[in-house]
């Protein structure tokens, strides 16, 4: 999928563990893991809200488009 | 709750159905067996199937008759068995799976074996009507609706899995 997810990046910048953001956001870890992995087909905006506002960042820093072509 | 019941009741009909075909090629093999040395045997091949004027017009003739009935019932008896794994493995909480759609698939194409032996046995009995005058009871050719309805609905179910496995990676 060209839609690449940096919530690895995003954790590591902010020093969170996805146990402590998984308690925060109020997702399970396997969806989150899911999520982290890049298998995730799609993602609601609560759950974007809730992680932006646990990773005080915005959408685009955790999602990026990369063209294949 | 009333439609577990009823895919109960299926189940076990398609097990039943199973049985009862398995018995019927069973018997006209067994009957076929013994026409070989007793001819009251083809009268009565199963329950009203006499095929005793195919027999004393020709053995050859007679014997592709019995064998295209034995596959036939054969084939008849695989889309049973194959009715009931699907029943068996059919869960109304998350009923898109890939074995349903996989065994959906296979009985369309077991439908379609059987709607052309259907045909070759039609044919067979067709050109012997016209040629000896031997009266013909034809089958049933609407297997062809059958599996093409069996392959619409494999699809839909295909669509299904995808819509279901979409919903499950969705956070």
């Amino acid at each position: 999928m060209p839609i690449i997810i940096n919530l690895d990046v995003m954790m590591a910048k902010r020093k969170m563990s996805l146990n402590e953001l998984s308690e925060k956001v109020g997702i399970t870890l396997s969806n989150l893991s899911i999520l982290k992995t890049g298998k995730a087909k799609a993602i609601r905006f609560s759950t974007l809200e809730s992680i932006c506002e646990v990773l005080d960042c915005q959408p685009g820093d955790l999602l990026e488009f990369h063209n294949k072509e | 709750m009333k439609t577990q019941t009823i895919l109960n009741i299926m189940f076990f009909l398609a097990w039943f159905v199973f049985i009862a075909l398995l018995i019927k090629a069973g018997t006209i093999l067994t009957t076929f067996s013994i026409s070989w040395f007793n001819d009251m045997a083809a009268e009565k091949m199963y329950f009203d199937l006499d095929l005793s004027m195919y027999k004393s017009y020709s053995p050859i003739h007679y014997s592709l008759i019995v064998i295209n009935k034995v596959i036939l019932i054969t084939a008849q008896a695989y889309v049973a068995l194959l009715m009931t794994e699907l029943l068996k493995g059919f869960n109304l909480k998350n009923p898109f799976n890939h074995l349903t759609v996989r065994l959906m698939e296979k009985i369309c194409f077991s439908i379609l074996v059987i709607w052309v032996m259907s045909i070759i046995h039609n044919a067979h009995l067709k050109a012997l009507e016209k040629s000896v005058g031997l009266s013909a009871e034809y089958l049933d050719g609407s297997y062809l609706l059958w599996s093409a309805l069996v392959y619409v609905l494999a699809q839909v179910f295909k669509r299904g899995v995808e819509i279901q496995t979409e919903n499950q990676y969705t956070i």
